[in-house]
Parts: structure tokens; sequence; C-alpha cells
């Protein structure tokens, strides 16, 4: 009896000892949170002040977001929501980089000279040729080539076309890009947000895929900067996202007093022009920026 | 966001029986009792070992895990406790990573949850106490924790975005309050409030207040009815509108099925689950095994919508919208002492009350009888012990007495008192206690604690067995008094064949002369003084003067019986006389008279009839011939007359003597 | 059965009897009574009133004749002593219960042998003379007065009160066992109990009797009185 008792024991104490698994945790489902519709994106450091953001391109599209880019052309349909002011332009930038002839100092890339690719034209309308000037050291004032840029009035356009004399080695070139649908944000007033309530946000816009570009406003008064701080890619499923407050938690409210908010529907592709031995971006965009104030 | 607000459950899964029956509040009798019913801990006999275990059958990868290890002890015979530990009460949910972060690569960051939300109820301790063998209480005490783990994100220096963990926990004890009532053999009943009080350990920051365990307070209400010790059927009910019915049957003596139902919104039975089960024992061993499948399976796969969560409150973390079909496998060792309780005492009565003076019947003569029923399903033998403290030496015991299947025998039991019994001096109550044995067990399966009135020596009962036990012939002073009368009468005592009859005369009108007749100012049947207080005190009731004057007697050598009249239509006026063996034979029984009603004629041990005279002692200041007269007519009126003998209002009682 | 009579009768509690008025009508010659307890015989006069517990004692040509309930009479020859007790009938149970009250009373063995009172030698010192005179005087010779007793036992019978017939014939016979015509009166007894219909007592009443010192009549009517009730026994 003793030793038959002791089996038993034996036995339980080895099927309970193989019953030491855990029970797995049940994995929570939420329909109604949009988190899974929102990809966030690393700024980066913007290759610092080079390409800082332009008042002129609020996206950032110009510098960080494409900054692997040498060569692009760039067009945007640009609506602006201040406190009391609404602006509307088109921004057309391009810039051509000497990817190969690197401006170094002390072994650190300070910038790219570029291209000059002749007498460039955005829908027949030519773009002002900047050029760009640099102190360096042994040289002095230097010239390091030209950028291009055009303001105006702001038009709906269904294609955009780039045109050029072509310049130096790069060959004329005529590139065309349809436009992205239009984005209008529908309920986001240029006041406040508070960081601690779930942001929801509407908009009228086909475009599939949706860019929010957070910037901190800094700077003073005369020379206002914008800093990008954070890019949220939407899928646009139903015209609307709610930003969780954890997304929202990560905006510096303590850096900066004034965002930016950037909505971004774009069209995009890569060309080849002769002469240039890198991919060429091609852009176009309609963006709805609106400053905002976030609050804790 | 309000978490957890009011669904209750009040099903738990550390026992393979309860899940199997389902409706466990008024049967519960393990260490599960803990999460059950507290009150029912009590049923835990000595020592036991508890381990439960089980499988999800709805989840495919689930392997077994261990629910629970508990120990149950039973102390002081009342009382029992039990301690658990429970790593298999678990409740953990993942909230997913919902929104996918890029590096500047354009790399992933592999964040593993948004949130983990971890409750575990691991100790657990409960106490309950038998107020009486039908009706316990008891109180449960478990330990809740909870964790949250919630991935946090900052961007850093670099404008690049990185996640961290960051960790949450607070506990707090769950207090349940119990009850199981036993109204008879067929009815129980158990009452159960769950989560009455709550003590907070560690509370969560503000932050994470909405993750708290809401731990609702609820009631449960259990009945079982036994049809017969083969089936037996229970429902539990709680304020939540659960509603649960479960049956077990005893296929064999050591085999039982049992089957459960589980609805929810009371009224409506909607049906929630059903189970069914087995239990196998094996002394000590009991292993149950049960299953427990859910209608309803969505939520149950391992997988929820997070809305199920927000809306549950729980009364534990065992059975929630959660829960998981599952096999369950529990085992119970019981260890030291094990026996089945065969016999119990239902009641005892104590036939009469102690009388010092004649402590010694109490060996012959029963004390008292305890009704003994068999408990078991098998015929017993049955002994019953008997014990007082300091005045007896060893308790009594008595023939084995064999009892039939719930059947109930009364056992007379014997009471052999040592002489610390002689030191009473008044009316006093001590504690006795009535032990039962049953074979083949060899410790008592039940015992009666009874109240022994044990009287001062000189207390009596009335009755005429009793007081002869006052008579004592042989005591120095009774035998220095009769010596002296007999000494100064010598020159007539010594008559042959009346030398009996001479001695009886001289030794009562002696005690004639030196005591006096005094009305017993209190019950006669109240208090009886020993021969030697009577002559010392010089005076004494009716019994102290027939017992007196028995004495002398005796101490002569002089055979006397007590005539004890109760008339029937008058018990009130019960009356003690004595008659004394003059030794005369029967045809010599004219020397003492001629007239047959004087005197009567006895047997002697010899098988020789002898004259005996009757005496009465209340005459005795008229000395020993009136006190023969009105013994003789009250012999023949009592007697002959209204055949008192025969019908038993009289009887005679035969007194020692000294030689 | 016996003793399941007696049983019932002791349930049904058997108490005291109402005893009739008897009354003493006439007297002729030495009529005595003796009241109660007493030793002592005295005379009477008719007209008297007699308890149960007296005796009557009719001398040598002497009768008297008493009343029960003023109705049944009942004439007393000479020599003879009558209880007054004795002048009732007594049912089957009681006399039952009067014959086992023997037994009874016979002193129980195991009680004389009390264990619980170990008996210790005490011994009274003092001479011990033999005398011989009885202590209390008696008036009539003995034996007399218990021929006088049985022939009022006759009385009884005669009077069909068996039961106190046999008693007392019992009685007497128990304290005079040496009387010469004791035969014929175990006779009467045995007689007395079969009217009374306790024919097992009555038969060994029969049977106890010796055949050695018995005439030839009387064994006779013995043997056939016992193949009587014998016969009647076996039915």
């Amino acid at each position: 009896m003793k030793k038959m008792n002791n089996k038993i024991f034996l036995l339980i104490i080895i099927a309970f000892v193989l019953g030491c698994q855990k029970p797995g945790p049940v994995e929570l489902i939420d329909d109604k949170d949009d988190s899974k519709l929102i990809d966030i994106k690393s700024t980066g450091s913007v290759s610092d002040t080079l390409y800082a953001v332009s008042v002129g391109d609020t996206s950032g599209n110009f510098g960080a977001q494409n900054s692997r880019y040498y060569a692009k052309l760039i067009y945007q349909n640009i609506r602006f929501d201040r406190l009391l002011r609404k602006d509307s332009l088109i921004n057309a930038e391009a810039i051509f980089f000497d990817k190969d002839n690197a401006i170094k100092y002390h072994n650190r890339i300070i910038t790219f000279p570029s291209f000059d690719v002749g007498v460039l034209k955005i829908n027949d309308d030519a773009l002002n040729k900047f050029p760009r000037r640099m102190m360096l050291p042994m040289q002095g004032d230097t010239l390091i080539g030209y950028r291009y840029q055009l303001r105006k009035n702001y038009e709906l356009t269904a294609t955009n076309r780039w045109t050029s004399t072509g310049g130096g080695s790069i060959d004329a070139f005529d590139i065309s890009i349809s436009s992205p649908p239009t984005i209008r944000v529908l309920n986001l007033p240029p006041r406040f947000i508070n960081v601690s309530e779930p942001l929801n946000i509407k908009w009228d816009c086909a475009n599939p895929i949706i860019n929010i570009f957070i910037s901190g406003e800094g700077g003073d008064l005369l020379n206002r900067k914008l800093v990008p701080v954070m890019h949220l890619q939407i899928r646009n499923k139903k015209g609307e996202v709610t930003v969780p407050v954890k997304i929202l938690e990560l905006i510096p409210i303590k850096r900066f007093s004034r965002f930016v908010f950037s909505f971004v529907s774009e069209t995009s592709r890569t060309v080849r022009i002769s002469g240039y031995p890198e991919d060429v971006l091609v852009h176009s965009s309609s963006v709805h920026s609106i400053f905002l104030s976030v609050r804790p | 966001m309000i978490l957890f607000p009011n669904i209750l459950f009040t099903q738990y899964l550390s026992s393979s029986r309860g899940v199997g029956v389902g409706a466990f509040t008024a049967l519960s009798s393990d260490v599960s009792s803990i999460d059950w019913n507290p009150g029912g801990l009590t049923n835990i006999r000595e020592w036991e070992l508890n381990f439960s275990n089980f499988k999800s059958t709805s989840i495919a990868k689930s392997g077994f895990t261990f629910q629970s290890f508990g120990i149950g002890k039973k102390f002081f015979e009342k009382h029992a406790a039990a301690i658990r530990y429970s790593p298999g009460s678990n409740l953990e949910f993942i909230v997913p990573a919902a929104f996918s972060v890029y590096d500047t690569a354009g790399n992933i960051i592999i964040t593993k949850f948004d949130k983990r939300i971890s409750f575990k109820q691991n100790y657990s301790v409960g106490y309950a106490y038998n107020i009486i063998d039908e009706l316990s209480f008891g109180f449960s005490a478990r330990l809740f924790d909870s964790k949250v783990s919630d991935t946090k994100y900052f961007i850093d220096t670099n404008n690049v975005i990185q996640s961290q963990v960051s960790d949450h926990s607070a506990s707090s004890w769950a207090i349940d309050f119990g009850t199981q009532y036993k109204i008879n053999d067929e009815w129980y009943f158990g009452l159960v409030f769950k989560n009455l009080f709550k003590i907070n350990e560690e509370e969560f920051t503000e932050a994470m207040r909405n993750y708290q365990l809401n731990l609702t307070k609820s009631v449960c209400l259990g009945v079982a009815y036994s049809f017969s010790d083969k089936i037996i059927t229970s429902f539990d009910i709680d304020t939540k509108n659960k509603l649960r019915l479960g049956t077990e049957l005893s296929a064999f003596d050591l085999f039982k099925i049992r089957g459960g139902f589980y609805t929810t919104d009371f009224p409506k039975f909607s049906p929630e689950a059903a189970s069914i089960g087995f239990s196998i024992n094996y002394h000590p061993v009991q292993l149950s095994l049960s299953y427990l499948r859910f209608f309803e399976q969505t939520n149950r796969r391992g997988f929820s919508n997070i809305d199920i969560l927000n809306k549950s409150g729980y009364a534990d973390i065992d059975y929630t919208p959660f829960t998981t079909d599952r096999l369950s496998l529990s085992v119970s060792v019981n260890l030291g002492r094990t026996k089945d309780v065969l016999a119990r005492i239902e009641f005892v009565e104590m036939l009469s009350e102690v009388f010092p003076a004649s402590y010694q019947t109490y060996a012959f003569r029963p004390i008292g009888k305890a009704r003994v029923r068999n408990v078991s399903s098998k015929p017993i033998e049955a002994k019953v012990s008997f014990f007082v403290d300091d005045f007896m030496n060893a308790p009594t015991e008595t023939k084995p007495f064999r009892i039939n299947p719930n059947e109930t025998v009364e056992v007379p039991f014997l009471a052999v008192f040592n002489s610390a019994i002689n030191a009473v001096k008044k009316f006093s109550i001590y504690d006795g206690t009535v032990y039962v044995h049953a074979e083949p067990a060899a410790d008592y399966d039940d015992r009666y604690q009874t109240r022994v009135l044990v009287r001062g020596k000189n207390d009596w009962n009335g009755d005429v067995m009793l007081l002869r036990y006052f008579i004592t012939p042989n005591d120095p002073d009774i035998i220095k008094f009769s010596r002296k009368v007999l000494d100064k009468e010598k020159s007539e005592n010594d008559n042959g064949l009346l030398l009996k009859y001479k001695h009886a005369t001289i030794l009562f009108n002696g005690l004639s002369k030196h005591v006096q007749y005094i009305n017993d100012p209190k019950q006669s049947a109240d208090f009886v003084q020993y021969p030697a207080e009577t002559i010392s005190l010089r005076g004494g009731d009716c019994d102290d003067l027939t017992v007196c004057y028995a004495a002398l007697l005796g101490s002569v050598g002089i055979s006397s019986a007590l005539v004890d009249v109760i008339p029937p239509d008058d018990p009130k006026n019960s009356h003690i006389y004595l008659m004394f063996d003059t030794e005369i034979e029967a045809p010599d029984a004219n020397l003492i008279s001629e007239n047959s009603k004087r005197f009567v004629i006895r047997k002697n041990e010899k098988g020789i009839e002898t004259v005996w005279l009757p005496v009465e002692t209340t005459v005795l200041s008229k000395g020993f011939t009136e006190a023969w007269n009105t013994g003789a007519s009250n012999y023949f009126q009592d007697v002959i007359i209204n055949n008192g003998i025969g019908t038993g209002w009289v009887r005679v009682v035969d007194l020692p003597t000294s030689f | 059965m016996k003793n399941l009579i007696l049983v019932v009768a002791l349930i049904l509690g058997l108490t005291i009897n109402i005893f009739a008025d008897i009354k003493l009508l006439s007297t002729k010659g030495d009529v005595k009574i003796r009241r109660g307890v007493s030793e002592q015989w005295q005379q009477i006069k008719a007209g008297e009133i007699l308890n149960y517990d007296d005796a009557i004692f009719i001398g040598i040509k002497s009768t008297a004749t008493v009343s029960i309930n003023g109705q049944k009479k009942i004439a007393l020859p000479e020599k003879t002593i009558v209880e007054i007790s004795d002048l009732r009938f007594l049912t089957k149970e009681e006399l039952l219960l009067k014959l086992a009250l023997d037994r009874i009373i016979a002193v129980p063995q195991q009680d004389r042998r009390d264990e619980l009172m170990p008996a210790q030698t005490t011994v009274i010192h003092g001479e011990k003379k033999s005398e011989t005179s009885a202590a209390v005087p008696n008036a009539f010779g003995t034996v007399e007065n218990a021929l006088k007793m049985l022939n009022g036992a006759k009385l009884l019978f005669d009077n069909k009160f068996y039961g106190t017939c046999a008693l007392r014939v019992r009685e007497v016979l128990r304290i005079h066992p040496t009387i010469e015509t004791g035969i014929e009166y175990k006779l009467l007894t045995a007689n007395s109990l079969e009217k009374a219909e306790l024919y097992d007592e009555a038969l060994s009443e029969y049977v106890s009797i010796p055949l050695e010192n018995i005439s030839a009549k009387q064994k006779q009517t013995l043997q056939q009185n016992i193949e009587r009730l014998k016969k009647k026994l076996g039915d």
C-alpha cells in the first residue's frame, strides 16, 4: 500500500511538472483604433540646415523627405491656413546636384555643387534661376551652381509639364507628371489641439496615401524657420483618421510653441535625363498646411 | 474610459469536480473551497494536498498548465485552514502595437506590443470554523496582482523615434465570506459573499488607474439536494444572474460521474457552457477529470475584441469571457488520519445523577445511554466509552454493538468512578465525555460532551436500591455503638433460638434511647445521613433511622431488608421501613407469634424459610414492640391485602451485613 | 403463559381491593376476635362489624354467623379460626401473584454475595446461654389453633373462596409442617387450585404429595385427579 502510494505520488508530480506551461495571452483587437492605418517615419536630421524646410516647402518635400534623390523636380499646390489668414500658391522648385564633386570640409560633406540646366519651365512658366554662393575656405565667396524656384498664383492643373533647354553636359528634357488628387482638411481650424486627446481629422481627398508632416515653427519674427519633427503616413481608407494620444505625445511641445501640420497628397516618379548620372525625382503634390498651437 | 464594469463570473476552475458539477457552492469540500465557498474548508479531514491542472482544447498549441497547488489542514476538531499557490490563475492580454514606426532608412522598428495587461491570482489563504456539525463559516483572502507593461515612444536627439517599455503594478487582497449549512442528509445550503472587502497593497498610478482589476461584490447562493446516497443535484445562482445546475452520480463506490449546465441572463437561462466529468477514489487519492465546453466560442480562442475586456468585471480571473474550453484535472491527497466516520452519537441521555455514596453501582448499572447511528454504508460494530476527568481513572468501554447502515442503537454505558468522587460535598456539575469507536477504526469516530451531575456524598435520589449503599455496618462507630448497647443488656442477650430477635430488640431500644425521630425539613428523598452521623447527631428522619438501624443490625450479623413502599395512588407519600431476619425457622414461628400477620416468612440463601419481623423506625421512641406492631400492620396491609409486592409498588431490598 | 398473566396483572396495577362489609350476625358459645396484629383474642358480641385484618375464633361447641354485604350468610362451625381477609374471592391473576409472592420476596442470592461490600469479620463478645423458653407467650396451644385454621380453610373451600383457601392451607402447613392430617389438606389445596382453574399449579400440588403415608383411598383419588388434570392440560 505504501509503495503504491509513493508511485501514485510520483505520477502526480510528473503530471504536474509537465503541466508548467503558462496560458497564452489574449490578443485584443480594436476595430475602432486607427493606429494600424498610421506609419510613423523618422524625419531624421534632415541633412541639417542645408535642406531645412522653407516656408515655401512646408511639406519638407524638397529637403528631408526626398533627400536621397540628388535631382528633383518639385511641383506643389499649397494652401495655408493660419489664424485670420488663408493663402494659396503654386511652388515649383528644382535642383540637380553634382554628386561626384561634393564640397568637403575636414572630410565632411558640407554640400554639393549643382548643375545649370539652362532655362527650366513648368507649364511654360520659366522658373527663376538663383545662383548658389558659398564662402569656401581658401577660395572665399564662390559660385557653387544654381537652383530654380517659381511661386505663382494658385491654379488647378491636371498635368504638369517640365521642360528644359539643357546646359553643360545635361541635355534638354521634357517631362510630364499628372497632378495628384487635391487635398482639403475639413475639420481642423487653425487654432489649437490637445495632445491628451485623440485627434480626429477628416479630409476630402481620394489619394490612397496621405502624408502628414508636422513641423515646429522656430526662429524669430523676421527669420521664421520650420523644423520637421514627425512624418505620419496614413492609409487613406475612409477619408479620416484618429491620431492616437500616443503619437500626439511625441510632438515636442516644449521645443516649439507652434506647429504646422501639412497634409500632403502626392504623385511622384523617377526619370533618367540624358547627361545626368542619377535618378531624377519628379514630384507633384497637393498640400494643405495648417498652423496649430499644441497644448499638453 | 471605464474599464471592467459589471459583468461578473462566479465560477472557478481550481477544482475539476467543481468544473464538472458547475454548481458547487453548497458542496465544496476541499482546498478549492477557498474560491468556491470558504465555509466548505471545514470538510477537510486532517491534511489535504490538492493539485490541479488544465489544458485548453480550443487553442491548438496549448499544453497543460499548472493551475494550482494547495494545502489544507483541519485542527482542533472545528477549525480548518488552507493556503494555495496558483500559478495558473493568470489572465493576460496583449494590445498589439497598431502603428508602424520606421527609422530614417525606412526600416520598420519592431515593437512587441503596445500594452501587455496581466492579472494574477497566485496566492490565497482561507480559514473556516464549524459552529456546529451542520453549520460552518469561513473566509478567504486572495491576492490579486495586476501589471501593465506600456510601450512608450519618444524622439531622440537625432529626431529618430525610439520605444521603451514601462511597467506599472498594483495588488490587492479580496476577502470573501462564505457559509455552508447542512439541514439534514438531503438538503445542503451554501452562501458566499464574494469580494466583500478589498485591501489595496499597491495601487496603479493615476495614468494606469483604468487598468485596475474591478473586483465587484456579489452574492452566490447554492442549494444541493441528495436524492439518495448515490445521486446529488445542486444549483448556484448569483446576483449577476448566472445560474448553474449540476448533478453528481456515484456509479460505484469509488467512481463518480457528474455533469453541469451553465446559464446566464437569469431568468432567461441563456446557455453558456456545459461540463462533464468523473472522479476515481483510490484511497487516499482522489483524481477528477472534467471537460468544460462553451457554446459561444467568440473571444475564447486567444483573441478578442478589446470592447469585451472593457466591459468586464471580475469575481475572479479564472472564469471570464476569454476562458477557453478546457480539460481539467485535479488530484486530492488526504494525509494523516483519513478514516471515514462510521458512527455518530446522536444523543446522550444520562440515566442517573451520581450519588457518591453508591458510586460503585455505576460500574454495574448504566449511568447513561448513547444513541449511536451507523453513518456508513456497511454494518459496523460500535463501542461506547465514557469518561469523567478526575473521578475516573480510565474511560469505560461497552461491548461492541452491531449496527446496520443508517440504523441507530441505544448503547447503555457504565462508569467506574474512583474514590475521589467522595470528596464532592455539594451538588455539582462536571463534564463527561462519551466516545464511540466503530470497527475497524482505531480512533473514536465521534464524541459527545455531556454533563455529569455529581451529588454531594449525603445526597440520595429516593431510590431504595441506592439507599442500601448508605448502610455501613463496618463503620467502627456503628460497631462501637452496637457493642456498647448489647454489653449493657448482657444478662438478657444470650437466648439460643431467639438470639437475633433479642439482639434486634435491644439494639432498637438502645437506638430509641439515643436518637430522636426528626421530620426531614427537606424532601426526605434528598438527603440521607450515614449511620455514624445519625448516632453522633442523635437524630434523623425516617430514612436516616431506617438506615442507621439496618447498619446496627448488620454490625451484629443480623440480615435485614428495606421495604420500600410507593403507593400507586399517592406516590409522593412513599415510605421506607425495615424487616430483619430472626433466623428462626418457619416451624418455630410460634416462638415469635401465633398471629401470622406479625411476621414474614422468607427463604434464606440456604433455602430455609425463616421468620422476618417488619419494624417501623418512625415510632422509634415508643420502643421495639410498637415499632414491630406498626411494621407488621403496614406489611399486612401493603403486601398481603394490597398485593404491593406482586404489583411492584412495594420493593424488598436486602442489605449487607458485616458477617 | 403464567408469566404473561403475571406481567399483565402487574401492568394493570391490581392495587387495593375493596372489602365487603362483614358483620357478625349471631354467636353461640366461645366466639372471640383478634384485632389486627394483636396477640390477644377477645370476646365479641353479635352485631359487631369485623375489619378485614381481624381473625375470628370459634371454640368447642360454639357457632357464629357472619353476613357479607348483608346478603351472603356464612355459618362458622365449631373449632374454627377464620381470617376475615380470607372471606373474599381472588381473581386468577391475584391468586397467581400471591402464589408467586414466595419467589418474589425470597432473599436474592446474588445480593448476599455483594462484592461491592466485602464482609469483614466482627465478633460480638458475650456469653451464650441455652434457653428454650419462648419469649412470646402463647395463649392457646399452637397445634390446636393450626387445626382450627385448617378447619377455617375447609369452610372457605365450602364457600367457594378457593383462592384464599389454598393460600391459607399453604401458610398453616408451612408453619406446622408436621400436622398429621397434612396430606388431607394438601389435597384440599390442590382441589382449591383446580377449582380456581390453575391447573398447572393444582397438578404440581398433587404431584408433590408423598405417596408413602397416604391411605389407599386417598391414593386412588390422588391418581384419578392427576390423570384428569394431565388429560385436561394435554388438550
